[in-house]
């Protein structure tokens, strides 16, 4: 009996359902909108307009519009009076910047054109964040030309002018006696400074006050309860900066750490670094968690739990671990015992976090590492971390102040706390008097303000920052402030009678702190120098002074002990899409499908299937299944109407639901999803993102998601994800892991295998030695799903925004995809039926799959996630099929596609194997069913269009280009320089956003370059390969660090 | 009578009236085409038709002021002329402030030609200075020609009439002497009528041919849709690239510099203008050629100032600067990448390739179709600059023989041969 893994995209293909085999079958998995061409059939057969009268609109609709061709536009070109020596029209600009907006930190490199930032990337200089952006980070250019900013300032909801608004809140400033400002977190040495300037002199006539505990740090999604943990811990309240690259073991209990955890861009390159296959050890992950997270599916062992385990499991791993302490049994006791034996392998090159807000559950986790001796090792608590400051308590006491009326004037800066913490706040918010909100676009916050200051985007300021202790970076605005808005910093300045601008103050301010830590001579030169790496990286010496572990661990033991889960516990996450929210207004994110459940548009109520199943819930997503819709209960605050989606691998007895979506003030209708933040529980000791829920049954008839998971199905192929472990890897033998494919043929009489090359219809097409071709090797290793490239392709590509309605037709025009595979092992169906002679097992259930007889395999699944875009086949069926040759093979390996040619027949895409194609089925940009959220559908957000990108119009049909508009620019240069193309100058837009480096673009027929090592690895392979489609891209077989079983040897064409 | 009576038959003498009234058409409009033509590429710089000075004496009714031969020796070499004593030569040479009148490169026909224009220049010669911001040249109607081809026409249609109807005489005479009656047609319209059903295959080979030569005439006609070759709109300010590239030989580079190292060859910024345009200011009060017309220097360098808001007394810019709102001559549709760079420093191409001589237009026009034939025709034809570039030695290095063999066998590599000719090099 043969065991194999089956790989599923979805319930659907699991279940075989006949929506799901319909689909598969089919080229398009769009409905034909004939409906929508012809209109109503009943007015359609009423209408007398006869086959004559069509004929006669058509000749003189071709008439009139060959006459409007005829007519020839008058183009101004109208050129600077006074050019600014480094802009040059037609050449794009890179500044070296910073992003911070306190949840995500990066450096960063900012694209523009003609002065307009179009496309962001990470700055490689930062050692930090080693050029790692996320798709919020690279999406937020988008937000720059957001028509909802606000343009102006305001005050009593009125429009303002600057003038006013200082001379009205100055007094006011003046006369108030206890001035707050409640902020994110500050990173910026320089910002810090500022506002402790600013506090001080709110509080000169009140004796003996502590200025700085007028600024008040708060953080959306609190890690109040790691910071006071380490405070009771080891006596400093902050956060570590952690090292994955050193971390041979990693267990994390509920942390997201490679999507919403902290510093995820300084985390997710070193732990892709310390997952390759080659080196000479890979580290094992370990993942207990409720819903399945970016994080989770990347793991080698994930372990489905409740939240309120979470402690539990704590206690018991550092009882494992050799720590002293009680611990109770708990159903993971076997996966424990796996991790705390790795662990205590790896003793000083692990790490153990968790993603809870408890205090107590912190402790544990603290003492666990220092039992394995991680401090100064693989976890730093002395250059720390200071991307969250937010103490919860402190945040509590300053409502508690507001509403005792003790505050005289409050100012809210980086934050909405009316949307995060809610009616408590808005409440306490009218017992002051003065109060004023920084704000780019009008939100929750502002609305409840009397002063709304309108402060610059990010790409419009100055900043620095210091993220982790000894890591500074500058940012530069890379365009002048599109409105009368003023940023934040400049504020602060003025109203505390400085009149300095903020780029001298934070000019002086480096000169004064940080330019004498480097020991320079001249500062002008440090400066430009800094300015333009955009990074300054101090070698901080490590203090000798040894952490001493002052935790209280039984107090802590004794409290979780107490923690009663209930029968449904909710886990309040957030997505790689919107996280704290500052994705919720942003279109690209907001059709970016989530990395797991591939929905868009939208937050939902994710449950485990096999429970859905008994709760009689729908299980499959299609174009026309309604979604159940539930009202979901946290103590006394409830959600109406969110729809409950099946998500495999979700722990039985809980449900995930996403924060940060709902944004309704100051944004457009279209914005979609429902505010989570009132079901976070307030509680004396903090914020807690997990509760006991409730779910009501609410009859809502047709609420459907749109969600693509299932859209573009590569049918009926075997080949298309190759996994292996790392045992059978080590081995070496590449027919283990990475078989060949062959096909029998006969010679002489005997059957032989013969490698499917020899089988080529198609005449020989020299791709080797001719020349350039281009290709990429993706390394499924090393993708985490992250999505951050699928959003840097909409911006470099100027793909359409194209909405909620549309996607759920799967009409969803990117170009890349990240395919997320559910895989579960199973028992061959033909194996069983046939020459092994039926099992028991398989009589009993019958047909398909054996694995109906085992546990639910949708209960935890592995994943892979694979990124698909064209596969720029150098026998392409695209190509053979296109009546009009608007789709042909360029010399250098790629699948070209001329729009302006194209007639949009769509057989291209017919017969595409991979399903890359997409269909412009309306213009996008002008039709008015988009207006609401096509941000190319106003004059502001069309700046951030790439010039060098045609926007397609309607009937044509796109992919991915491979970047061409990269490589072409890329080859000039080096035609240019009279040299060759150096490896690594040409990077598509994928390929330089991803942050685990998985994608490798390249020339193949470059013998020293990196994507031909790829090419040339034992685990490269094409994805359905045998049918001979020779594509240009490879793949990289996964490896999982996990103990071979005779089922783990990769599934290969036998 | 018999020959007449042929000629009736075969109807040819339409056929050769036609003929020669389009040859005479034809001549009347090239000669006076030619020598507008090359006054302009000649004389116009300096000269006008009528009876202004420009740099040199207006020069209407300058064939009866000299006889032929003696401007024939001026206009081929007037220092010559000079320099032989010649009294009316001298006389011009001390009028215009002893400025000798370059030796022009043109032979007696086309003098004949010039002088011929400027006996009869039609009326484009006093025609006021246009509106400055219309776009486009408009083509001057020949008012006399028409007349003259209208009169011609109705010549030969009463001369058709009369002959037929000496024809129908001539035969009922016939007729009559033959003691017939005649019965043949006595109107031009049943002549014409009764022709065309005598000679139904010649009528329709007639029909065939007209309707598929209007379909030709058609297709070519679509193809030239969206074609502006020749377009050549009239500027804000009367720049005129043949006294900027021309007579004082600035390289296009020093305008245009991107054009090196950008997509765009780059509409020169005002702060360009001023390198020169600060000392050059036009208070000699010189006039120049621009679109046939004479402008004044001063006035259009003082554009410049008022746009830039800057005085050239005092030397310093206001706070109220305008753009200047040139109108774009080249316009290629939004789904053509077309990179400067590309051809200027990679290809090594000359500006002029496909510009033009750029250096002899006052007014810039469009000087080649600018289609997708056209492009791809050039590279079909181009070698590309391989020499010494070490990006093609790499290429090179890679070939198998064999494919070294179809591309570089003839010894040279066309653009079309690398790439030049796929999609993906200008569309994406």
């Amino acid at each position: 009996m043969a065991n194999s893994k089956k790989y599923w995209k979805g319930l659907e293909q699991l279940e075989e359902t006949a929506e799901f085999q319909a689909m598969s079958t089919q080229e398009f998995p769009e409905q034909l909108p004939v409906e929508e061409f012809l209109g109503d059939e009943d007015s359609l057969e009423s209408s007398n307009t006869s086959r004559r009268d069509f004929l006669k609109y058509l000749g003189f609709g071709v008439a009139a519009a060959s006459l409007a061709a005829c007519e020839t536009p008058v183009t101004k070109a109208i050129p600077y009076l006074n050019k600014p020596e480094e802009i040059t029209p037609g050449l794009a600009n890179y500044y070296a910047s910073t992003y911070y907006d306190g949840h995500d930190y990066a450096a960063i490199l900012v694209k523009t054109r003609e002065g307009r930032p179009i496309h962001i990337t990470g700055n490689t200089e930062s050692t930090l964040t080693q050029g790692a952006v996320n798709a919020r980070i690279n999406s937020s250019v988008l937000s720059l030309y957001d028509s909802n900013r606000l343009k102006s300032p305001m005050m009593n909801g009125e429009e303002a002018t600057w003038a006013t608004l200082d001379n009205r809140l100055g007094k006011e400033l003046k006369a108030a006696k206890n001035v707050r400002v409640l902020t994110n977190s500050i990173i910026s040495p320089s910002a810090n400074a500022i506002l402790r300037e600013f506090a001080t002199q709110g509080v000169e006539a009140e004796e003996g006050s502590d200025a700085v505990n007028n600024v008040i740090s708060y953080d959306a999604i609190s890690y109040s309860g790691m910071i006071t943990a380490n405070e009771e811990s080891f006596s400093v309240k902050t956060l570590p900066s952690y090292n994955f690259e050193k971390a041979k073991t990693i267990v994390s209990v509920g942390a997201d750490f490679m999507g919403n955890w902290l510093d995820t861009q300084t985390y997710i390159t070193d732990y892709a670094e310390a997952r390759k296959p080659d080196n000479k050890w890979m580290s094992k992950h370990f993942q207990f968690e409720a819903s399945m997270s970016l994080t989770g599916s990347n793991a080698d062992v994930r372990v489905p739990v409740k939240p309120s385990e979470y402690g539990t499991i704590l206690t018991s791993l550092l009882k494992a671990v050799g720590g002293n302490v009680s611990a109770t049994k708990t159903k993971y006791d076997h996966q424990i015992t796996d991790a705390a034996k790795a662990l205590k392998a790896s003793k000083g090159a692990s790490i153990v976090i968790c993603g809870s807000n408890d205090k107590n559950a912190q402790v544990i986790v603290n003492a666990i590492n220092d039992q394995l001796g991680n401090y100064g090792n693989t976890i730093d608590l002395e250059n720390h971390s200071n991307t969250k400051q937010g103490v919860d308590s402190e945040v509590a006491a300053l409502i508690a102040d507001m509403n005792a009326g003790k505050v005289d004037a409050l100012l809210i800066n980086g934050v909405d706390p009316v949307f995060t913490i809610g009616d408590t706040f808005k409440k306490a918010l009218t017992k002051v008097k003065t109060t004023v909100c920084f704000a780019t676009k009008m939100n929750d916050t502002a609305a409840a303000c009397k002063y709304v200051a309108a402060t610059n985007h990010q790409l419009e300021s100055w900043s620095d920052a210091e993220p982790v202790k000894g890591y500074f970076s500058l940012g530069q605005p890379t365009i002048s402030p599109l409105f009368d808005t003023r940023q934040a910093e400049d504020c602060f300045l003025k109203w505390s009678g400085n009149d300095k601008s903020y780029d001298e103050y934070l000019k002086e301010n480096w000169e004064a702190t940080i330019f004498p830590q480097t020991g320079g001579v001249m500062f002008t030169d440090f400066w430009n120098k800094t300015l333009h790496d955009g990074v300054l990286e101090l070698s901080v010496a490590a203090s000798e002074i040894a952490l001493t572990f002052n935790g209280n661990v039984s107090n802590a033991a004794a409290a979780i002990a107490k923690i009663k889960g209930g029968s449904m516990e909710i886990e309040l996450n957030q997505n790689m899409a919107v996280g704290a929210g500052v994705g919720a207004d942003n279109p690209w994110l907001q059709e970016m499908p989530d990395p797991l459940t591939k929905i868009t548009w939208e937050n939902y109520v994710t449950m485990n299937p096999s429970e859905m199943r008994e709760k009689g819930y729908n299980t499959q997503f299609g174009q026309k299944e309604a979604m159940n819709v539930v009202n979901i209960t946290v103590g006394k605050n409830t959600i109406e109407n969110l729809p409950v989606v099946p998500q495999p691998g979700q722990a039985r007895g809980t449900v995930g639901l996403a924060l940060g979506y709902g944004k309704k003030v100051g944004n457009q209708e279209e914005i979609s999803g429902q505010n989570a933040y009132p079901l976070v529980a307030s509680t004396k000791d903090g914020n807690s993102y997990y509760g006991n829920v409730t779910l009501t049954d609410v009859d809502v008839a047709d609420y459907y998601v749109a969600c693509t998971q299932v859209h573009q199905t590569i049918m009926g192929r075997d080949a298309i994800i190759r996994e292996t472990t790392l045992d059978v890897y080590k081995e070496g033998n590449k027919a283990d892991f990475n078989p060949s494919h062959t096909l029998i043929d006969h010679k002489d009489g005997n059957a032989v295998n013969v490698l499917t090359k020899e089988f080529d219809l198609w005449g020989a097409q020299p791709v080797e030695n001719i020349g350039h071709r281009w290709g990429m090797s993706i390394d499924l290793n090393a993708c985490t799903g992250c999505s951050s490239c699928v959003t840097s392709c909409i911006s470099e590509n100027n793909i359409a925004v194209i909405g909620k309605d549309e996607v759920r037709r799967a009409r969803s025009m990117h170009w890349m995809r990240i395919d997320r595979y559910y895989a579960s092992e199973h028992q061959d169906a033909g194996d069983i039926a046939g020459t092994l002679g039926k099992t028991k097992e398989a009589e009993d259930v019958g047909t398909t799959f054996g694995y109906m007889a085992m546990e639910d395999p949708s209960d935890n699944p592995l994943v892979v996630h694979q990124p698909m875009m064209c596969q720029h086949c150098n026998h392409a069926g695209c190509e053979t099929v296109c009546p009009v040759a608007a789709t042909t093979h360029s010399n250098e390996g790629l699948n070209m596609m001329a729009y302006n040619r194209c007639i949009g027949t769509r057989y291209c895409a017919n017969n595409c194997a991979y399903k890359v194609r997409r269909f412009n089925w309306y213009n996008y940009i002008a039709y008015n069913k988009f207006t609401d959220f096509n941000p190319s559908q106003d004059d502001l957000g069309r700046m951030v269009l790439n010039p060098d990108v045609v926007v397609r119009s309607r009937g044509v049909m796109e992919k991915c280009s491979m970047c061409v508009q990269r490589i072409q620019e890329g080859k000039l240069d080096a035609k240019k320089a009279g040299a060759k193309v150096v490896d690594g100058a040409i990077q598509t837009a994928c390929s330089a956003s991803c942050p685990t480096n998985a994608i490798t673009f390249g020339d193949i027929n470059d013998t020293k370059s990196a994507v031909r090592a790829g090419v040339d690895h034992d685990r490269s392979y094409r994805v359905i390969e045998e049918k001979g489609q020779e594509p240009n891209i490879y793949y990289q077989t996964k490896v999982r660090n996990l103990a071979s079983s005779k089922t783990a040897k990769s599934h290969g064409h036998s | 009578m018999n020959k007449i009576l042929s000629l009736i038959k075969e109807n040819s003498l339409l056929k050769v009236t036609l003929f020669c009234l389009s040859f005479l058409f034809f001549q009347l409009n090239s000669y006076s085409q030619d020598g507008k033509k090359l006054f302009k590429a000649n004389c116009a710089a300096c000269h006008n038709v009528g009876t202004k000075k420009v740099v040199g004496p207006g020069l209407s009714g300058v064939a009866e002021k000299h006889d032929r031969e003696w401007l024939g020796k001026w206009i081929k070499n007037s220092g010559e002329l000079i320099a032989s004593g010649d009294a009316a030569a001298n006389e011009i040479f001390n009028e215009y402030s002893k400025s000798i009148m370059p030796p022009q490169p043109v032979d007696d026909a086309q003098i004949d030609a010039i002088l011929e224009y400027i006996k009869n220049p039609g009326d484009g010669v006093a025609a006021t200075p246009e509106d400055v911001t219309s776009v486009g040249t408009v083509e001057e109607a020949n008012s006399t020609m028409l007349y003259l081809f209208i009169g011609v026409i109705l010549l030969l249609l009463i001369l058709v009439i009369t002959l037929n109807k000496t024809g129908v005489f001539v035969k009922e005479v016939i007729a009559k002497d033959a003691g017939e009656e005649y019965d043949g047609p006595t109107t031009l319209g049943q002549g014409l009528s009764q022709l065309i059903s005598n000679n139904k295959g010649i009528v329709a080979a007639l029909v065939i041919v007209l309707f598929f030569g209007g379909i030709v005439n058609l297709m070519d006609g679509a193809f030239t849709i969206g074609v502006h070759q020749g377009y050549k709109p009239e500027q804000p300010i009367k720049f005129s690239h043949k006294i900027h590239a021309g007579d004082d030989k600035i390289d296009c580079n020093y305008c245009h510099s991107s054009a090196r190292h950008s997509k765009t060859s780059g509409i020169p910024s005002l702060n360009v203008c001023m390198n020169c345009h600060k000392a050059i200011d036009g208070s000699d009060g010189k006039t120049f050629t621009y679109n046939g017309q004479q402008y004044s220097m001063t006035e259009e360098i003082q554009k410049i100032y008022d746009h830039l808001d800057y005085d050239p007394e005092t030397g310093e810019y206001g706070d109220n600067p305008t753009p200047v709102q040139w109108i774009k001559v080249h316009n290629l549709p939004d789904h053509v990448y077309f990179s400067h760079q590309q051809h200027v420093t990679a290809g090594k191409q000359k500006c002029q390739t496909c510009h033009g001589p750029v250096e002899e237009m006052d007014v810039v026009e469009q000087h080649a179709p600018m289609t997708m034939k056209w492009c791809i025709e050039c590279h079909k034809e181009t070698a590309v600059a391989t020499e010494g570039n070490g990006y093609y030695d790499d290429m090179h290095k890679r070939m198998t023989p064999e494919f070294k063999e179809k591309v570089l066998g003839d010894g040279v590599l066309t653009v079309d041969e690398i790439g030049g000719w796929e999609c993906a090099k200008c569309h994406y």
